[in-house]
């Protein structure tokens, strides 16, 4: 081999290789510079095919080697063990088993969004907008990886950062950051915060076909969908929306009858009584099978009491007085209610509390008409009774009285009712009724408290007979707070801070010296 | 199997030499004091609570003590661990020895597993002496068994992850400060890797965020038994052990 050639080998070699960094880092820098990228791709491979051209005695003698032959062994054994620990994780990263050790299971999904996940017939895409330093985005991220983990491949996720996506951020409209997008091909829902309850009734409502309709009777003076004062129904309207129902309104006067397409009709309220053609389109539309939810609030609208008594339901003509209410810091006519019966509307309550403000009572008949089946949903406390005298409720001092309904007063009731002109080619359809005592616990200004919100929206998705719809509760931990003495305070410092180390330092110390004595 | 004279003789090394006693006086300082600390703001937290019932929803010991205590002693734990590591070849390598180790009629496998082991033992010991705190919660309101198990078992899979990427540093170098830094800093780039996910894309983000230690042990600190998680520390640990024992043969075949 002549030197010249040797002599070029020398400076091929690292040429070679400086050209194909400079090819790689180009293709970082600059991506469009494609054809100069590659012509220093070529030139730097003919460099060192050269390279090795020339010295190929010397990469002969170096493979010949056992030195060589070792390592190349090794090498080949340790990239096996690589692919072999690739292949393990992205095995156990697909399908991986989760135990949950809480003792009520706060970290897993409950069984009704599992439900869902396993019924999932159509394609999902969840996309989560949150700032890469957001507090609520490993939660977020978490429950997206189990909900991906039940839908056996039907629920994709991503989380995307709204500021480094904008164009994104902007087709779905996104305002705030920690929103949620759930995509089918069809239909699109956004989730505002990323909750179990609010996630899994989005993908109940993406996934769902049509829409369901609310009726909402008008033109009695009944609570407005529209007022977004204290007293207004717009929270309860945009509850309903939420929970994928269109809300409209009902002008009984006017239409004479209640609309085919209707899931439920509700009667929020009424101050004045509804017209006998009115209440006849109503009696018609529970013939059909219909859904009403009837809001009586006491003293006002007469007229429902004889009409309800049809259906099996008493409505009392008092006012519920609830003294232990006060502890709550609400008013005695806030009667706080924690007794449920059993039913699927209060099925998963509980010991949560519901508020009644300003309600009647509402009972069910002793001898229920012929056809219909009532029962009493919720009770006010012991403590509590229903106020019958006018005079003492205006004047503001109230006592119990003799002819006072005695506590616990029964505040909602349900009745089924057997349909008697059920729709053609259907049998034994139930028509469903719910009545409330006051319609204040759906109002804007106690629609968020305590459990009101869920009372409402489990009763509307059990008329429209939407069992899948039903509020997740966040499950609550069990509370342990601690409230030390200052000698406990004190001896939680110094045990494990002072106390432990110094032990295991004498220890130390008393062994070494020992070793030192005795060596 | 001729691990046991060598696990023997390691314990030994350990326990009479300053280094086990240092590393636990200040391994219980540092942790006590994370226990003192939480506890305090715990049961001031407690104290506003009986004040506004609507701060007490969250407050439970499992979420509000146990879980950040076990994410503060996995970080003491990566600061210890290389200390405690560092010297098992290291030391043999630069005093000549490891030459008479292995010639010795042991195989290198016996030898790493023998000297593993005992570096675990020792971690072992160590998180045993943590065990104080929940025993001092005891006394102030109800565990949860559950999240306490899972929390210390995820403690022992991270803490056999990073002995086994120690010990593979220790028998790359006869440098006992250079293993120590190495490990140290190969197990802290496995800790932050996930910080980078969200500057990464979608895809590679997941690679990233699966790859970090940190993002395994999440779960079991707050009660959860994830077989990803376990299998993601399992791996390590076997990687990290296999690599130390081709770097042990490598002085046989070496010139």
């Amino acid at each position: 081999m002549s030197a010249w050639l040797r002599q070029l080998g020398n400076w091929a070699g690292p040429a070679g290789v400086v050209l194909l960094v400079a090819a790689a880092a180009l293709s970082v820098a600059r991506p469009d510079w494609e054809r100069v990228r590659a012509a220093l791709a070529v030139v730097g491979g003919l460099a060192l095919l050269v390279a090795l051209y020339a010295s190929f005695k010397d990469v002969r003698a170096f493979f010949a080697r056992r030195t060589a032959r070792y390592g190349l062994n090794v090498l080949a054994m340790v990239l096996l063990l690589f692919g072999i620990v690739a292949l393990v994780e992205a095995i156990s990263y697909r399908h991986s088993y989760r135990l949950d050790l809480t003792e009520n299971r706060r970290h897993s999904l409950s069984p009704y969004t599992i439900e869902v996940l396993r019924k999932l017939k159509v394609p999902v895409e969840v996309t989560g907008f949150f700032r890469s330093d957001q507090p609520g985005k490993r939660i977020a991220e978490d429950l997206f990886k189990q909900y991906a983990s039940y839908s056996k491949g039907k629920l994709t996720w991503q989380v995307v950062d709204p500021d480094r996506n904008p164009g994104l951020a902007r087709r779905y409209g996104i305002e705030s950051y920690g929103t949620v997008v759930l995509d089918t091909k069809t239909k699109s829902e956004k989730v505002l915060d990323a909750e179990e309850e609010k996630l899994t009734n989005s993908l109940v409502k993406v996934t769902r076909e049509g829409k369901r309709i609310v009726y909402v009777v008008q033109g009695h003076g009944e609570a407005e969908l529209s007022n977004t004062e204290r007293p207004g129904f717009s929270g309860a309207k945009a509850a309903m929306e939420q929970a994928n129902y269109e809300v409209k309104e009902l002008l009984l006067v006017r239409e004479a009858k209640v609309a085919d397409d209707a899931a439920l009709v509700l009667v929020a309220g009424p101050k004045n009584d509804l017209l006998p053609a009115e209440l006849e389109a109503l009696d018609a539309y529970i013939a059909r099978g219909g859904k009403v939810l009837f809001m009586a609030n006491p003293f006002q609208a007469d007229g429902l009491k004889k009409y309800l008594e049809k259906y099996g339901i008493a409505l009392g003509d008092d006012l519920v007085i609830d003294r232990i209410s006060r502890a709550f810091g609400g008013d005695f006519v806030v009667p706080a209610i924690f007794q449920y019966e059993p039913h699927a509307i209060t099925k998963e309550f509980g010991n949560v509390l519901t508020f009644f403000p300003l309600t009647r009572s509402v009972d069910v008949q002793a001898k229920p008409p012929k056809g219909v089946s009532a029962q009493v949903l919720a009770k006010s406390g012991p403590g509590s009774w229903g106020e019958r005298t006018r005079a003492e409720l205006d004047s503001g001092a109230v006592k119990q009285d003799p002819d006072d309904r005695p506590g616990p007063v029964p505040v909602a009731a349900v009745a089924t009712v057997e349909a008697t002109k059920p729709p053609e080619g259907k049998t034994n359809v139930k028509a469903r009724i719910v009545v409330f005592g006051t319609a204040n616990l759906a109002a804007n200004q106690f629609l968020n408290i305590q459990g009101n919100k869920d009372l409402f929206l489990n009763t509307v998705s059990w008329l429209a007979e939407e069992e899948d719809l039903i509020a997740i509760r966040p499950k609550n931990i069990r509370q342990t707070p601690i409230v030390p003495t200052a000698t406990e305070g004190r001896l939680v410092f110094w045990i494990p801070v002072v106390v432990l180390p110094l032990v295991v330092m004498a220890c130390g110390i008393s062994v070494l010296v020992r070793r030192r004595y005795t060596h | 199997m001729r691990v046991w004279p060598v696990f023997k003789k390691e314990v030994r090394l350990y326990f009479t030499s300053p280094v086990a006693y240092v590393v636990f006086t200040i391994f219980l300082v540092i942790s006590g004091y994370f226990f003192s600390s939480i506890f305090a703001f715990f049961s001031l937290m407690s104290m506003q609570a009986t004040m506004n019932p609507a701060f007490a929803r969250d407050l439970s010991v499992t979420e509000g003590i146990m879980r950040p205590l076990f994410s503060n002693i996995s970080v003491v734990m990566l600061l210890l661990v290389p200390i405690l590591t560092m010297r098992l070849f290291a030391e043999e390598k630069k005093s000549g020895t490891i030459e008479l180790l292995l010639t010795y009629p042991v195989r290198d496998g016996e030898v790493l597993i023998g000297k593993y082991v005992a570096a675990f033992v020792l971690y072992l010991v160590m998180l045993a002496a943590t065990g104080l705190y929940p025993a001092m919660l005891v006394r102030f309101a109800r565990l949860e068994w559950g999240p306490l198990l899972t929390g210390y078992l995820g403690l022992v899979l991270m803490g056999g992850a990073f002995l086994a990427v120690g010990v593979l540093a220790s028998s790359l170098t006869e440098n006992q400060i250079v293993a120590a830094v190495a490990t140290f800093g190969a197990l802290l780039i496995f800790w932050v890797i996930g910080w980078s996910a969200d500057f990464a894309g979608p895809g590679w983000g997941k690679l990233l965020s699966h790859l970090s230690i940190l993002e395994h042990f999440d779960s079991f600190a707050k009660g959860v038994i994830d077989t990803k998680d376990m299998i993601y520390y399992l791996n390590f640990t076997i990687l990290a052990l296999f690599l130390t024992l081709r770097s042990l043969e490598s002085k046989r075949w070496r010139g």
